[in-house]
């Protein structure tokens, strides 16, 4: 029985695509779904099916979201037609759209056997903490199981809030991680799966010996950090 | 191997990955370390900062720093031709003769700060009468106040028997008021 975990925030920057990522890390070969404006996770090659999202939030709300609904056709298509336990990585200002769509598809593609999770990304800043509870709430009913990660980006968020936002939804957190200098471009530019194919000979030739280490050292724990802030969500995607 | 299985073999396979890393890391700085302990002052001064050194190996390169500025001071001291520094050249050739009087200055100076610090600790005690005290404040000039009974102040006995009340003025100091055995 398949399952499937749609990564969501609204607000973008949050780190959807980091822990999409590293959810793909995590459960080796799991298929990834990517809806966004443009395609990021390249470094997956075939394992990942791109779904562009041509509609922007006015024409979404001027169509009373006909618009977002004939664009995620195709994207239902893909989740009716899995036999494997598959990542949806969900794009900025896509996810409430997708989620009313699938209000309605969940309940039909559950009867074929298919289980929703949703795993929403939360930061210390005030337009995701107002869209995170929209999302939890509105995939209360559809999604048997529910996430929130906590990505401290912004420093932690208070103990209170963070309950309340995750209404009964397990709850992970992902510390903000300082990288060495000329690290950071390497995570843009190969994401989380290229890590463990950079060349330590050409990463020492650019960088020096000691800080080649630094940043490879650095990328390794940014990696591994993120796997365990997606790790009970994981745990559900196999089980 | 079942799916859960491999989960829990990626999380390992990746806990170690960044633990190789920093063996890797601790042995560059054991190495670097190694090499700036063979050079001369300057430079290890010089890399008091640097980046490739383990936190312990950076305090390691710190004390070898101080050890040596130390050298260098007594070097210094003892090379010049000032009047103190021929004194003090003068008692490290008479070490065994200077070792008692090095040990009187420091018991006479430990005394000094005892009994300095003994006559400036405040206390705070409450009045059992009325009262009236004259303050001088650091500029010099003086006030007049009233301590009622069973008010608190802060008190400093002074070696001659006086006793001084205290009390800090915010923006002009300390004003201090003798009690007289009067009253």
């Amino acid at each position: 029985m398949p399952r499937i975990i749609v990564i969501a925030q609204e607000k973008g920057g949050v780190g959807k695509t980091v822990f999409a990522r590293a959810l793909a890390e995590a459960v080796e070969g799991a298929p990834v779904i990517e809806i966004d404006a443009s395609s990021r996770m390249r470094e997956l090659d075939g394992r990942v099916t791109f779904f562009k999202m041509r509609a922007d939030r006015d024409a979404i709300e001027r169509t009373g979201g006909k618009a977002a609904r004939s664009e995620f056709d195709p994207v239902l298509n893909a989740l009716a037609s899995t036999t494997m336990s598959t990542i949806v990585d969900v794009g900025a200002n896509t996810s409430v759209s997708l989620f009313e769509v699938l209000a309605e598809a969940a309940p039909v593609l559950r009867a074929d056997g298919i289980q929703f999770g949703v795993c929403v990304v939360a930061t210390n800043e005030p337009g995701a903490l107002a869209e995170a509870p929209r999302l939890m709430t509105m995939s209360k009913e559809w999604a048997g199981t529910r996430f929130l990660i906590e990505n401290r980006l912004h420093g932690p968020i208070s103990e209170t809030l963070l309950k309340k936002v995750a209404d009964g939804a397990t709850v992970s957190s992902f510390e903000h991680q300082a990288l060495e200098q000329g690290a950071d471009e390497y995570l843009q530019a190969g994401g989380l799966a290229s890590i463990g194919r950079i060349d330590p000979a050409k990463l020492r030739t650019a960088h020096g010996i000691g800080a080649g280490l630094r940043i490879r050292k650095d990328l390794e724990r940014f990696r591994l950090e993120a796997m365990q802030a997606v790790r009970p969500a994981a745990e559900w995607l196999v089980g | 191997m079942n799916a859960k299985d491999k989960l829990g073999t990626c999380f390992a396979q990746a806990e170690k990955r960044v633990q190789s890393i920093e063996v890797q890391i601790k042995e560059q700085s054991n190495r670097r370390i190694e090499s700036l302990l063979a050079t001369s002052a300057s430079e290890q001064f010089s890399a008091l900062d640097d980046p490739d050194l383990a936190p312990k190996d950076r305090i390691r390169l710190r004390r070898a720093v101080a050890a040596d500025l130390r050298r260098v001071d007594l070097a210094a001291i003892a090379g010049g031709s000032s009047r103190i520094a021929r004194r003090v050249r003068r008692i490290f050739q008479h070490r065994h003769r200077a070792a008692p009087t090095v040990i009187l200055v420091f018991v006479a100076s430990a005394f000094g700060l005892v009994a300095e610090s003994y006559a400036n600790s405040a206390q705070f005690v409450v009045a059992n009468q009325e009262l009236v005290l004259d303050w001088r404040l650091p500029s010099g000039s003086t006030t007049q106040s009233i301590v009622q009974a069973g008010q608190g102040l802060t008190v400093l006995k002074k070696f001659n028997g006086r006793i001084l009340a205290r009390t800090w003025i915010p923006g002009r100091g300390y004003a201090t008021a003798a009690i007289s055995s009067g009253n």
